[in-house]
C-alpha cells in the first residue's frame, strides 16, 4: 500500500470516522462554552491518546482543533462573548446582527465562511507542505537556529501590545525549558535539588496549567456574571447559493490572509481574523456597516480564523516548528507516539502526514454538518452551570498531568503554572509567547550548540550561511521596525487577546 | 440553568411540566445505569488471586523512555509474547517513565519495594549515565535479571564520502585530530562507540557532535553536517537508501542482515559493540522472583510472535541470564571505565544568558508601564475586571484552590482516586454552587460518573497505574 492509500484507509475506516465525529463535535461543543478553549480540551484529550496509534490520535485531536476554532462563533454571535479567542471579531458583527433579529441569518454566514477559510486552507496545506519540508531538509544547525529565532523574534514583535511584555513571556518560556538533562550535553542542570526535575518540566502539565487551570480560576472569579443567550427561532441555518456568490471574494480573500499568518509561526488564529476584518473593511463598498451586524465582517473574521488552523499545520509538518499553542501541543503529541517532529516526517512516516491533511479536510465538512444541524442544540448546552463543570475540569487537569508521566510531581508543576498562568495574564503579559519559547528554547539551544560543536566553536557560519543569514536579517528587521513605527506614532494593527 | 423558555403558553403549560419530569427522571435513571456499569467495569476483574504463590499481583514494566521508542517497542513485543502464550498468571503491565536520559525512570526502579512486582528495562544506557555522570548509581544498584535481544552496530558515512573503510577513516582522526565530525548523543552509546574506536586506534581523535536520535543524525550525515555516526542496525537497514554507507560493523562475525559490510575486527580495529536490552529489579529482590521471571522471559523469546518481530527488526533473539549475564555486565562496565569520564563539551552558557535577557525585559517592561500609566492615567482598564480582596468570588475562588491542593496531596499520601474524587467533585461543585441544595444529586452523579469513568478509561483501556 502506498502512503496515500494507507491514511485513506485510516480515514475511511469506522474507527477514523467516529474518531473524527468525536473530535468535531467536542471541540465544536468545547469551542462554544465559554471559558473552555481548544488549547485546554486538546491538552487534557492527549493522555486519552496515549494508547491509540499515532495515526488515530492525530486524527482525533486535528477534529478537535477545526472543532474548536469553529465553535467559538456560536457564542460569538449569541452571548457576544468570544466562546474562543480565535472569534473575538465575530463578535463584533454577529452579535448586532442576532440582536437585530437576525441570528440565523449570522450563524449560517458565519458557518459558511469557517468552512470556505478550511477548505482553502486545506489547498494551501497540501500544496506548500513538501517543498517546504524538502526545502529544509538542506538545513543544518545553524539554519534551525537562524529559523528559530526568526519564528521566536515573530511572536515577540507581532503578537501583541507590548514588545517587552511578549518578550518577557518568551524568555521565561525558554528559562522555564532549561532544567533537566541539557539537550545539548547531556549533563543535568538547574533542578535545584530536585531529584524529579531531571527530567525536566513537561509540556503538558505546564500547557494544562497555563491554559486550563488559569481560565479556571478566571471562570471561578466570574461565575456570577450570567449573560442572556438570544434564542434561534426555527431560522434556515444552510447557506443560500446567492450568499456563496455574493461573498466569494471576501472568503476567498480572508481565507487567504488567515493561512499565511497561520503559517507564520507563533502567531494564532486571533491575529489571522483582525487582519482579515480590517483588509474586508478597507475593499468594502459600505465600510460604515463594521461593527454595526455587516455580513462581511462576519464572513472575514470566521474565514480568516478556520484558515489559520490549516496554515498552522504547514510548518507543523514540515520542519516541527509548532504555528500556535495548539500545534505546540500536537507537536507533543507526534513526540509522544515516538515520531520526531521535522523535515524528515515526511520521509519517514509520510501516510501520518497525509493522515493529518486528510482529516483537516474531511473535518472540515463534518464541522459544517454539525454546526448546519446542531447548533440549537450545541447552543444550549453552554448553558450547563459552572459548578457542575469547574469540578469536573479541575479532575481532569490532574488526571491529565498524572498520567502522561505516572508521578504526582507533574500534577505539583501543573498547579503552580495554573497560577503563574492567571497572574501573568493580570498583569497583561500574553501567554502565547511562553509557549512558543518553551517548546523552541530547547530547540534553538540544541542546534547552535551542535552548529558550534561542528564548526569548533566558530560562530561564524551563522553569518555565513547564506539562508542562516537571511533568517537572521529578516528576525533582525522585525524586531526594530515595528519599534521604529511605534515611535513614530504611527498606527500598527494590533490585537488583543481576552 | 436556563431551560428554553416553555412559558408563556397557558394552555398545554402543565404537560410541558409533567413531560419535563418525566425527562428528568428518565435522565437521572440513565446516569445511575450508567454508574453501575463503569463501577462493575473498573472494579471487575480485579478481584486479587493471591494464594501466596508469586506472582500474586500484576508485575509493573518501566520503560524509561517514551511511547513508540526502541525499548518501548520492544518491551510490548515482548509483553505480547508473554500474553499470547499466557507465560503469566497475572498481568504484566508496562508503564512509561520518560525523561532524563532514562534516569527517571531507573531511578523510580531503584527505589521501588523490592518485592518482584516492579521490573526495569534498560541497556547500557545503565552504564552510560553512570559513567557520563549523570547519576551516581550504576548496574550494581540492581538485581540483574536478565538480557535478551542484541542489536548490532555499525559505523556509518554518506554514499559519497571520501572514506571507504574504518582504517582510512581512522588514519585521517589520527593524521588531523579533533576535524572529523562524528554525529552521537553525547553520553549515550553511540558516543561510547565513538570513544571506543579512539581507543583502539591509537592518536585517533573525532570532533563529536551532538546530534540527537536516528532519524536526526541521518539528516545531518546526507546534509553534510557531520560526516560519521553510528547507528544499530535496525536503524541503518531503515534509513539506508536516503544514500549512507556503513563502512564497519561491531560485532564478532559478519551479520547476517548485511552480509557486505565487513567488521571492525576484520579491519585490524579491536572493537566489539552491541546493544542489548536488559531487565533489572530493584537492589535486594528475592532471588527467586529474578529466576523466576527469567523464565518467563525465555520462553517469551521463543514465542512466534516474537521471534517474527526481532527477525523484522534485524535483532538477534540472544537470551543470558545468571552468571553469564553478570560477567557480560562486568564486561561491559570495564570497556566504559577504560574509555572514562569525558571532558564537558565546550558550548556557551545559555540559561544564563537567557537569564540577563530575561532582566533586561522586565526592567523594559517597567519602564515601559510606568510611561504609559504616565501618559494615559485615566483609560479605563480593559482587561480581567480587579476583584476586591475579599469579594466573595475571590474566597471562593481560594476555596476552589485549596480543594484542589488537598484532593492532590490526599492521593500522593495513598487516598485511592476514586475516592478522593468522589470527595473532592461534590465539595468544589457545592461551594461553587453556594451550597444549592438542589444541586446536591447531580453533583453525586457527576461525581461517581467521572471517578468511575476514568478510573475505567485509565487502567482498563489505556494501563496507567492510577494513584
Amino acid at each position: 500500500m502506498t502512503p496515500t492509500e494507507q491514511a485513506i484507509a485510516l480515514l475511511t475506516a469506522p474507527t477514523g470516522l467516529v474518531l473524527i465525529a468525536i473530535g468535531t463535535s467536542l471541540g465544536i461543543t468545547v469551542g462554544a462554552i465559554p471559558g473552555l478553549t481548544g488549547a485546554m480540551v486538546i491538552a487534557l484529550t492527549l493522555p486519552l491518546t496515549y494508547s491509540m496509534d499515532a495515526g488515530n490520535a492525530m486524527i482525533l485531536l486535528v477534529s478537535m482543533y477545526v472543532g474548536s476554532i469553529s465553535g467559538g462563533l456560536i457564542t460569538a454571535t449569541l452571548l457576544r462573548m468570544p466562546g474562543t479567542p480565535a472569534s473575538v471579531m465575530t463578535t463584533l458583527d454577529g452579535y448586532p446582527m442576532a440582536k437585530a433579529g437576525n441570528p440565523g441569518r449570522a450563524l449560517s454566514l458565519s458557518i459558511m465562511a469557517s468552512f470556505a477559510g478550511g477548505l482553502v486552507s486545506w489547498l494551501f496545506l497540501i500544496l506548500l507542505s513538501e517543498p517546504m519540508a524538502e526545502l529544509s531538509t538542506k538545513f543544518g544547525p545553524f539554519e534551525f537556529f537562524s529559523l528559530v529565532m526568526m519564528a521566536l523574534v515573530l511572536i515577540a514583535s507581532v503578537g501583541g501590545k507590548s514588545l517587552s511584555a511578549a518578550m518577557f513571556s518568551g524568555m521565561f518560556g525558554i528559562l522555564c525549558a532549561m532544567p533537566g538533562v541539557a539537550e545539548a550535553t547531556g549533563e543535568v542542570r538547574m533542578t535545584l535539588g530536585f531529584e524529579d526535575l531531571n527530567g525536566g518540566l513537561k509540556l503538558l502539565p505546564v500547557l494544562i496549567g497555563l491554559f486550563a487551570l488559569s481560565q479556571v480560576i478566571n471562570d471561578v472569579l466570574r461565575i456570577d456574571n450570567s449573560v442572556e443567550q438570544i434564542p434561534i427561532s426555527n431560522q434556515k441555518l444552510f447557506p443560500a447559493l446567492a450568499d456563496w456568490k455574493t461573498h466569494a471574494v471576501n472568503m476567498l480573500r480572508s481565507s487567504v490572509i488567515g493561512t499565511w499568518i497561520g503559517i507564520l509561526p507563533g502567531i494564532g488564529a486571533n491575529i489571522g481574523s483582525v487582519a482579515a476584518y480590517s483588509t474586508a473593511r478597507t475593499f468594502s463598498k459600505t465600510p460604515e456597516k463594521f461593527g454595526h451586524g455587516s455580513e462581511e465582517g462576519i464572513v472575514a473574521s470566521e474565514a480568516a480564523n478556520n484558515a489559520t488552523v490549516g496554515g498552522a499545520l504547514i510548518p507543523l509538518v514540515a520542519m516541527g516548528i509548532p504555528g500556535s499553542v495548539i500545534d505546540a501541543i500536537l507537536l507533543g503529541a507526534l513526540v509522544l507516539h515516538g515520531l520526531q517532529p521535522g523535515p524528515l516526517l515526511f520521509k519517514q512516516s509520510p501516510s501520518l502526514i497525509y493522515t493529518i491533511m486528510g482529516t483537516y479536510f474531511i473535518a472540515n465538512f463534518f464541522m459544517f454538518g454539525f454546526l448546519v444541524l446542531a447548533v440549537r442544540q450545541i447552543a444550549r448546552l453552554t448553558d450547563v452551570p459552572r459548578a457542575f463543570l469547574i469540578p469536573v475540569i479541575l479532575t481532569f487537569c490532574v488526571v491529565g498531568s498524572y498520567a502522561l508521566g505516572n508521578r504526582m510531581f507533574d500534577v505539583w508543576v501543573m498547579l503552580i503554572f495554573g497560577l503563574v498562568g492567571f497572574r501573568m495574564e493580570k498583569l497583561r503579559i500574553p501567554l502565547a509567547p511562553f509557549v512558543i519559547g518553551f517548546v523552541l528554547g530547547p530547540v534553538a539551544e540544541k542546534n547552535l550548540c551542535a552548529g558550534l560543536m561542528a564548526s569548533g566553536g566558530s560562530y561564524l557560519p551563522l553569518v555565513a550561511r547564506p539562508m542562516s543569514a537571511v533568517f537572521l536579517v529578516i528576525s533582525f528587521v522585525l524586531l526594530v521596525v515595528p519599534q521604529i513605527q511605534r515611535r513614530r506614532g504611527a498606527k500598527i494593527p494590533t490585537a488583543t487577546t481576552s | 440553568m436556563h431551560l428554553p423558555s416553555h412559558s408563556g403558553k397557558c394552555t398545554g403549560f402543565c404537560d410541558v411540566a409533567i413531560e419535563v419530569k418525566m425527562k428528568q427522571i428518565f435522565g437521572h435513571l440513565l446516569v445511575w445505569g450508567a454508574i453501575v456499569a463503569l463501577m462493575v467495569a473498573s472494579l471487575g476483574g480485579d478481584s486479587g488471586s493471591d494464594g501466596g504463590a508469586y506472582p500474586a499481583r500484576p508485575i509493573k514494566l518501566v520503560v524509561p523512555f517514551g511511547p513508540g521508542g526502541g525499548s518501548d517497542t520492544f518491551g510490548r513485543i515482548i509483553k505480547r509474547g508473554i500474553d499470547e502464550a499466557g507465560l503469566l498468571s497475572q498481568p504484566f503491565v508496562i508503564i512509561n517513565r520518560p525523561g532524563g536520559s532514562a534516569t527517571i525512570g531507573s531511578r523510580y526502579v531503584r527505589d521501588a519495594k523490592p518485592d518482584g512486582y516492579t521490573l526495569l528495562l534498560l541497556h547500557d544506557a545503565i552504564i552510560t549515565a553512570k559513567y557520563s555522570g549523570k547519576v551516581n548509581y550504576g548496574p550494581e544498584a540492581f538485581e540483574p535479571v536478565a538480557s535478551t535481544g542484541e542489536i548490532g552496530m555499525v559505523i556509518v558515512v554518506k554514499d559519497s564520502s571520501r572514506f571507504e573503510t574504518l582504517t582510512q577513516l581512522l588514519e585521517e582522526c589520527k593524521e588531523k585530530p579533533d576535524t572529523v565530525t562524528n554525529g552521537v548523543n553525547l553520553g549515550a552509546p553511540t558516543h561510547f562507540a565513538g570513544l571506543q574506536l579512539e581507543q583502539a586506534f591509537e592518536g585517533s581523535k573525532f570532533r563529536f557532535t551532538q546530534s540527537g536520535d536516528g532519524a536526526d543524525r541521518v539528516q545531518k550525515l546526507v546534509g553534510d553536517h557531520i560526516e560519521v555516526s553510528s547507528f544499530s542496525v535496525s536503524e541503518y537497514v531503515g534509513f539506508k537508501s536516503q544514500g549512507i554507507r556503513a563502512v564497519a560493523y561491531l560485532g564478532e562475525e559478519r551479520c547476517d542482515a548485511l552480509p557486505e559490510v565487513p567488521t571492525a575486527l576484520e579491519q585490524g580495529i579491536d572493537v566489539v559493540d552491541s546493544n542489548r536490552h536488559y531487565w533489572w529489579f530493584p537492589k535486594g529482590t528475592p532471588k527467586e522472583c529474578s529466576e523466576y521471571i527469567a523464565g518467563v522471559l525465555k520462553k517469551a523469546m521463543q514465542t512466534e510472535h516474537v521471534r517474527e518481530r526481532l527477525a523484522e527488526l534485524k535483532m538477534e533473539p540472544n537470551f543470558l541470564q545468571g552468571q553469564e549475564f553478570a560477567d557480560y555486565i562486568d564486561n561491559q562496565v570495564a570497556g566504559a571505565q577504560k574509555v572514562g569520564e569525558q571532558k564537558k563539551p565546550d558550548v556557551p552558557d545559555i540559561p544564563t544568558g537567557v537569564g540577563w535577557v530575561l532582566v533586561a525585559c522586565v526592567v523594559a517592561m517597567i519602564v515601559e508601564r510606568r510611561r504609559s500609566a504616565n501618559v494615559d492615567a485615566k483609560a479605563p482598564e480593559t482587561s480581567v475586571p480587579e476583584v476586591s480582596k475579599a469579594s466573595p468570588a475571590t474566597m471562593r475562588t481560594v476555596g476552589l484552590l485549596a480543594a484542589t491542593a488537598a484532593y492532590v496531596f490526599a492521593m500522593q499520601y495513598g487516598v485511592p482516586f476514586v475516592w478522593a474524587t468522589l470527595a473532592f467533585i461534590p465539595c468544589g461543585g457545592f461551594l461553587l454552587s453556594q451550597h444549592k441544595r438542589s444541586h446536591a444529586l447531580v453533583l453525586v452523579e457527576t461525581s461517581l460518573l467521572v471517578a468511575f469513568g476514568v478510573q475505567f478509561v485509565l487502567t482498563k483501556i489505556v494501563v496507567t497505574d492510577l494513584p
